[in-house]
């Protein structure tokens, strides 16, 4: 079976020869077997399970999200939010690594976009005194 | 954009939280999940044993002791019983402690 897990910005898991996939709906937790019947069901906050052919298993936090099986081999996990892992114990790690990431990021961002609001206002401040640095401008 | 939590050591949010559910709840299941049945046999085998060690160890000293004093089964028997009797309550011990 192929799975892919995707969010609005990036694909997360895209992995072919998946044997096995267990999630969890409003009704509660459910298995995938290859050959499955078309399906559409809604996740919820919940981890994503499953075995790969190499008999390995693999973790991911999903954050809600929409999960479809199509064509007896095709699942694909439509997510807001999704944090891979192969360790179960360390995956609640991982989610919060990944947070402290993603603030650390905007943190970033907003300051870059300060700064480039900053010299955006410098430039035009600079045009409209093409005298330079008259204290009293034609503005007061 | 989902909000992101505000404080990144924040264990309120919900994903967070149900990772750690899941996670303990494997746990558990490792831990006291379904016995498999060779070890369902093993709980089985160890309780006959229990029971069958005592009175064959009571057996023999009986049989020891009336070969050595000619007394014919005056010893055996009641060693056997006692054997029996002592292997029965730690049996009855041992499942109440499992």
């Amino acid at each position: 079976m192929r799975l892919r897990i995707t969010t609005p910005l990036s694909v997360i898991v895209d992995e072919n020869d998946v044997l096995a996939l267990r999630a969890e709906d409003a009704t509660g937790s459910f298995g995938i077997l290859a050959r499955h019947a078309d399906f559409l069901t809604r996740l919820t906050i919940s981890v994503v399970g499953w075995k790969s052919a190499d008999a390995t298993r693999h973790f991911c936090a999903v954050r809600r999200g929409v999960l479809t099986v199509t064509g007896q081999t095709n699942i694909s996990i439509a997510t807001r939010e999704a944090i891979a892992g192969d360790d179960l114990a360390m995956l609640d790690q991982t989610v919060l690594a990944r947070f402290r990431t993603d603030i650390d990021t905007e943190r970033t961002e907003h300051a870059e976009s300060a700064r480039l609001q900053l010299n955006a206002i410098r430039q035009i401040m600079r045009h409209l005194r093409p005298d330079g640095h008259s204290g009293s401008g034609n503005f007061s | 954009m989902n909000a992101p939590p505000t404080d990144p050591d924040d264990d309120q949010d919900p994903l967070v939280k149900g990772v750690r559910l899941r996670n303990e709840r494997h746990r558990r299941w490792l831990r006291e999940g379904d016995p498999s049945v060779a070890r369902r046999l093993a709980q089985i085998g160890v309780l006959g044993w229990i029971i069958v060690t005592p009175m064959l160890i009571g057996a023999f000293i009986g049989r020891w002791l009336d070969r050595t004093f000619h007394s014919g089964v005056f010893c055996t028997a009641p060693l056997l019983l006692i054997g029996l009797a002592l292997g029965c309550w730690s049996a009855w011990k041992w499942i109440k402690s499992t």
